[in-house]
């Protein structure tokens, strides 16, 4: 299961967190000031992973991101490298070829689909495809529900009810 | 669900061409890209990107946080506008700034929001709450009410919520909205309501069991999400719920086959691979499954080889299957009792696997008496009182033993597993482990940073359940110990510390402290490395030294507190058990030698804290002098900076290094004024009591260790041989058992009592004066061992007067076989130089090996120091692999410094006749090592060493004990002290010691066994501080006895009348009586000068000295259990001594007919030692003393 995700840039500015495990504010506060300086000093020929206190932290830079995962020790930790890749890839088709500023402008897109993609820290849909689904359906929800009442009526929803 | 999904996005065009939403905010949601920000967030952004400080950005949050929260609290606001506000609440939070003012508005939008305002309102309340927060109760009608909603997107937004943000105590009520969901008729519904109740599993599976069995119902699910879940929840209780489980073994086999096999919707597939999660889910589940049923693990064998030899496992993905593949492996070959040598893994002592292995003897015979049927029960029983880690060592032991009943007589397995079928499972999972180690080596050799990790990873998991195929890896292993990466390092010891084993721990050992020490590394790294190292040393430590060496070198680790705690309890429990083990002769000097050393040197480190713990708890069998002045000074660097525990724990070693003899008082005294004047106001009370008390014992001390060194140092033979003689004597007589009435008159009147007038004391303070017959018992043992030690007998031939020995020799008509012969040479040793007397007194008894034990003893000091330094001296084998360490300098700057002390003879060296051995033990020792060690020191050597081979021989000669009456007193005490002190540091070993020895005495392996022991402690030191005990012993009595009994301890003689009549309450017999006779004598001596040192010191905490080692021993009780000690081995004794005698009579021949040859010859040796120079024992203490030449 996976503990908690960080998503920093090279810099160390915290982009995105998630935490699967409730710690106090201080305590997070820690982890990422401590793990952000560790994983931020590996070298580019290094291994990603990390046994750091109680967790294994996975972690993969793509472009100047850094993706930071911490699992528990039994996690396969190449799999969770394969989540942060999954992860990247649905950003990456929602976005369109995601860059940094789209996570910092449209962080709370990123976090739709980081919901819909794990769920209390496990992987909930593998299939990228029934995740852009779920989005693109959610985004098409109004605040508003009268107009595409009809539409997702006909699709098969019945919104607001 | 798909299907919908399709159709929303088939749809999605003709919504964007139709611009429904076009008329919305923006148009959010014609894509992503085109969407801009909210302006402010936007605005907020960018001013926090522009922020050039810290403070300028915390000015700009703050103003924006004040900004919103007017925001929020406008009333009338929309939920429009709070969801527009959210973002910049959550990227503020994301900063780290405290935005709790506004959770309770997200609580808000989440219940009164619609569609994406809803959306927004939950995403703020599970990014700023979670379930340990109070307001998080707040949400959960919100919750209930979107999980009842009739729209499936409330339902799945309140269930991704409800995963989060509901705790234990909800999930009861929450409960049943979501057991509804599972069956709702979207997929994606019962998706998120399973991962739902899988958190919480995980948080309260207590709660959850009933919900088990539906969920494993949906394992029949179409859709591959939900399937994926339901495994996924599996996944997670597996553990916990392995028997409820078992019977999903095949279905989930024939899933992962059907996955495989690429049965399911190619749009699950991850870069070419099917379903990799859920693969990687059932092999875990199927890992713990088939652990425990071997028709799982049977029908998975074919898929794991099938997995493991995929040609096309080139994605990385696959190779994660591989590695889950790997592991399965391993947990399977484990559970299937380990295919060789336990030791590997077998984490449990030695005598946990063979108490598992005698569990399962019994067990195995039951079976195969009572049948199949009867082997559960039995199995049952030894698994009662076994953890699963024992079970699993006494397994694997049987599986060595016995192959044929590896299966059946697991006591882990649950369900009685066919042994036959276990069997062709093992030797189906051989190939299996070697295809497993064909694949470990493609991923250390892949030169890919991540498969190196994971490779060396898997390659721990297998070399737990298969040692040997380590081997095959070693080129690649010890390249990873040298790998750039520290986690592939770390990795790798980690493997080391598996694979470690008898024989390879010290390299193994060595690898692991040369990663920390040369290449830096990380606290945490230090820490494991300490765990991992402390591990395997004390598990698998060839010899206590080579464990010393290796765990200073971790305590000089800059080492987190809590570790350096528990790691000095683990080396203080390893040192206790050492100390108990024969087998490792030599240990405790060596360890006494370091540990003072340590304080000497370091500066408060934790080391010196250890060094003090040591000191104080372990018990040590040297007496050894310790070079006051400097251990002094490295107590007081230790307590200008301590705390205060640290500081009462110094005091304390003090004074436990003093009464045991190995500090000079005087230096002491000194010592303490100096920190009580030191530390006057700045102190705690309770700190400066301790040092009073200290200064109080110390100065009692003083006046009974200037006996020791003048008069009474009565030599202690543990095992109490002197009693043999009396034995035997006794049943010669015909008389196995002696009365009371028979016996005290003729012994005890002209020996004790009338000499009681002048007591102890007297001699005590007023050393020259002392020449009455009083005592002489005393004086002729301290004569004896004196000079045997000091080597030379100028200083005390005043002090074994004549009386005295007539007095002796009197007693000893009566105790002895050989009469007046020995009494003779011992009245002819008044005339000779008192060595010679004592030579003659042995020559007399049994010279067992008097001549040749001096050269024997040379070389076997030699050797001893060879040894003894071998592993500190870097070219010693021992330490070959941390040449480099620096625990080798303390050993050695202490030699050096002991050396030059010695050689200068400083008045302190050479105060005490201990400090004279330790002389001899450095010329010995040191020889090699300084050469430059000056002259005196050398001249000293022969003198000494004849010295010490006549105590040697003297204290193990037990056949030949004539004058054992004399010694009756002193050793008794010695053995009751003993037994005191054994209650006092609350071990108890000792009393067994010293009882086991009562019993073993006559015997001639007794007296090997003491002189091996003797030789160990380099003999000459034991004496003198052995007597030193029996004085500390008496003075304890005393302490213990009068307080305790007589509430006014100015009255002389009192505490003693008490005291004896203790003893004879234990000692009906003869011996009971003079016991407590001589006791009585001495215990009013003590009460005198116990009462003087009440008055100076103010002494009510003296207690507290043993009282702090003891913690509750009653110190009356110990008084009972000395008495109880002595007198079973007394009983013992008499009951055995009918069989001792003849054997002994024939030893006593042979070593008297030695003893005269050699008597002429030690007579020599003794004529070297009155040249000696006498500065040597220009002691302050004796040469206060009215000496005078022996000549």
């Amino acid at each position: 299961m996976m503990q908690f995700m960080l998503l920093f840039s090279r810099q160390g500015k915290l982009r995105l967190q998630k935490w699967y495990m409730a710690y106090p504010d201080k305590t997070k506060k820690k982890i990422v000031r401590e793990l952000v300086t560790m994983v931020l000093s590996r070298k580019p020929k290094m291994c990603s992973f990390l046994e750091w206190k109680e967790v294994k932290v996975v972690y993969k830079r793509y472009a100047s991101l850094y993706f930071c995962c911490a699992v528990e020790p039994d996690d396969n930790e190449l799999l969770t490298l394969e989540i942060i890749h999954r992860y990247v890839e649905l950003l990456d088709k929602y976005f369109g070829s995601v860059c940094e500023l789209d996570i910092i402008f449209n962080f709370e897109k990123a976090y739709f689909m980081l919901d819909e993609f794990m769920l209390g820290g496990e992987v909930q849909e593998t299939s990228k495809k029934n995740v852009l689904k779920a989005i693109a359906a959610q985004d098409l929800l109004q605040e508003d529900t009268d107009e595409p009442k009809s539409i997702l009526e006909e699709m098969g929803f019945t919104v607001g009810s | 669900m798909s299907d919908i999904m399709e159709r929303t996005l088939a749809s999605l065009p003709r919504l964007l061409s139709s611009s429904l939403l076009g008329g919305g905010k923006g148009g959010q949601a014609a894509g992503p890209r085109q969407t801009p920000p909210p302006r402010g967030l936007q605005a907020l952004l960018k001013a926090v990107d522009n922020a050039r400080s810290r403070s300028e950005e915390k000015d700009i949050v703050r103003k924006e946080l004040s900004q919103i929260k007017q925001q929020l609290e406008q009333p009338g606001a929309t939920a429009a506008q709070w969801s527009e506000i959210f973002p910049r609440v959550v990227f503020c939070s994301v900063l780290g700034y405290d935005v709790s003012f506004s959770h309770i508005y997200a609580i808000k939008l989440a219940a009164k929001g619609k569609g994406r305002d809803k959306r927004m309102g939950y995403l703020a309340a599970t990014f700023l709450l979670d379930q340990t927060m109070e307001l998080a109760i707040l949400i959960m009608g919100t919750l209930q009410q979107d999980l009842h909603s009739s729209n499936i997107f409330d339902n799945l937004m309140a269930l991704s919520a409800a995963a989060e943000l509901v705790g234990s105590e909800i999930i009861p009520h929450m409960l049943p909205p979501v057991v509804k969901l599972l069956r709702h008729r979207q997929a994606l519904v019962r998706e998120k309501a399973v991962h739902c109740i899988q958190a919480y599993f995980r948080r309260a599976p207590s709660l959850m069991q009933h919900t088990l069995p539906e969920v494993k119902g949906m394992l029949g699910d179409k859709d591959p999400g939900v399937l994926s879940a339901v495994v996924t929840l599996l996944a997670s209780t597996v553990e916990q719920n392995r028997e409820e489980l078992v019977s999903l073994g095949l279905p989930l086999v024939s899933i992962l086959q059907q996955v495989r096999a690429r049965k399911f919707p190619s749009s699950y597939d991850y870069h070419g691979i099917p379903l990799p999660w859920l693969q990687i889910l059932l092999l875990k589940i199927l890992a713990h499954l088939g652990s425990v049923d071997d028709q799982v693990a049977a029908s998975l064998l074919p898929l794991l080889s099938q997995i493991l030899t995929d040609p096309n496992s080139k994605e990385l993905v696959s190779l994660a299957v591989v590695s889950e593949c790997l592991e399965t492996i391993a947990t399977l070959a484990k559970s299937s009792g380990g295919l060789t040598a336990a030791e590997s893994n077998a984490g449990k002592a030695e005598q946990l696997q063979t108490e598992g292995v005698v569990v399962h003897g019994v067990g195995g015979g039951a079976l195969s008496a009572a049948g199949p049927e009867e082997l559960g029960g039995s199995n049952g029983g030894g698994e009662g009182f076994q953890d699963s880690g024992q079970s699993r060592n006494s397994r694997q032991i049987d599986c060595r033993t016995d192959q044929s009943r590896v299966g059946k007589s697991g006591p882990g397995e649950l369900s009685g597993l066919n042994g036959r079928r276990r069997e062709e499972l093992l030797t189906k999972l051989q190939p299996l482990l070697l295809e497993a180690s064909k694949c470990v080596a493609r991923f250390l050799s892949s030169g890919v940073p991540n498969l190196l990790y994971l490779g060396i990873r898997s390659l721990t998991q297998l070399v737990s359940v298969a040692p040997e195929l380590a081997s095959h890896h070693q080129g690649a292993v010890v390249q990873c110990l040298d790998d750039l990466d520290p986690v592939v390092r770390r990795q790798t010891l980690n493997l080391l510390h598996h694979m470690a084993n008898p024989a390879n721990v010290k390299v193994v050992c060595a690898k692991m402290l040369e990663q920390v020490q040369s290449k830096g590394g990380d606290v945490g790294l230090q820490g494991d490395v300490a765990d991992m190292v402390c591990d395997i040393a004390g598990r698998l430590a060839p010899d206590p030294l080579w464990y010393l060496n290796t765990l200073f070198l971790l305590l000089s680790l800059p080492l987190e507190p809590h570790r350096l705690s528990s790691l000095s309890n683990n080396m203080l429990t390893f040192f206790t058990k050492a100390a108990q083990d024969p087998s490792w002769p030599a240990f405790p000097e060596e360890l006494f030698t370091a540990m003072v050393n340590a304080v000497q040197d370091s500066d408060s480190s934790p080391l010196s804290q250890f060094a003090l713990k040591v000191l104080r708890f372990v018990p040590l069998s040297v007496r050894k002098a310790v070079s006051g002045d400097k251990f002094l000074a490295g107590c007081d660097r230790l307590l200008t900076c301590e705390n205060l525990e640290g500081k009462e724990g110094v005091v304390l070693c003090v004074q436990e290094l003093l009464l045991r003899g190995c500090l000079q008082r005087q230096d002491v005294i000194q010592w303490v004024r100096a920190s009580l004047e030191r530390c006057e106001h700045f102190t705690p009370r309770q700190f400066r009591q301790k040092l009073k008390e200290l200064l109080a014992v110390a100065s009692l001390h003083g006046e009974l260790s200037s006996l020791s060194t003048q008069g009474s140092a009565r030599a202690m033979d543990f095992s109490l041989s002197f009693l043999d003689s009396y034995a035997a004597d006794m049943c010669h007589k015909g008389k196995p058992f002696l009365k009371t009435q028979q016996y005290t008159p003729e012994l005890n009147q002209p020996a004790v009592q009338e000499e009681r007038p002048s007591s102890l004391i007297s001699l005590t303070s007023q050393n020259s004066s002392s020449t009455p017959r009083s005592g002489g018992s005393l004086y002729k043992d301290t004569s004896l061992c004196e000079s045997s030690s000091l080597g030379v007998g100028e200083s005390f031939s005043l002090l074994s007067p004549t009386n005295p020995l007539q007095g002796f020799s009197a007693a000893r008509k009566l105790w002895t076989k050989e009469g007046f012969q020995g009494d003779a040479d011992v009245q002819q040793s008044n005339f000779s130089p008192p060595v010679e007397s004592t030579r003659a007194d042995r020559g007399m008894g049994s010279e067992a090996d008097g001549e040749n034990a001096k050269p024997d003893s040379l070389d076997e000091k030699e050797e001893l120091a060879k040894a003894l330094f071998q592993g500190l001296s870097p070219s010693g084998p021992l330490s070959t692999p941390m040449a480099t360490s620096s625990s080798h300098v303390p050993m050695t700057t202490e030699v050096k410094s002991l050396s030059s002390a010695s050689s200068s003879s400083t008045p302190f060296v050479s105060s005490n006749s201990m400090t004279t051995s330790s002389q001899d033990k450095l010329v010995a020792s040191t020889a090699d090592l300084f050469p430059s060690a000056s002259s005196p020191v050398v001249t000293t050597r022969p003198d000494s060493l004849a010295a010490i081979d006549g105590s040697f021989q003297y204290m193990n000669d037990s056949a030949a004990m004539t004058d054992s009456s004399l010694f009756e007193l002193p050793r008794c005490d010695s053995g009751g002290w003993k037994a005191l002190h054994a209650g006092h540091t609350g071990s108890g070993h000792n009393m067994e010691t010293s009882e086991t020895d009562l019993q073993s005495t006559a015997t001639q392996s007794t007296a090997t066994v003491t002189s091996e022991h003797l030789a160990s402690d380099l003999g000459s030191s034991s004496n003198l501080s052995i007597s030193d005990d029996s004085l500390d012993n008496v003075r304890d009595l005393s302490y213990q006895n009068s307080p305790a009994r007589k509430p006014v301890p100015q009255s002389p003689g009192a505490g003693g009348t008490q005291f004896e009549s203790t003893v004879d309450s234990g000692f009906p017999d003869v011996q009971g009586s003079t016991y407590s006779q001589n006791l009585h004598e001495q215990m009013e001596d003590m009460d005198n000068s116990q009462t003087a040192a009440e008055r100076e010191g103010g002494s009510g905490g003296l207690y507290d000295v043993f009282g702090e080692d003891a913690g509750s021993e009653s110190l009356s009780s110990g008084l009972q259990e000395s008495a109880g000690s002595l007198y079973s081995g007394f009983e013992d004794l008499t009951l055995y001594a009918g069989e001792w005698e003849e054997e002994e009579e024939e030893e006593e021949k042979e070593e008297e007919e030695a003893g005269e040859e050699r008597c002429i010859q030690a007579d020599g040796d003794t004529d070297r030692n009155e040249t000696q120079p006498s500065d040597v024992f220009g002691d302050p203490v004796l040469s206060t003393l009215p000496t005078s030449p022996a000549k």
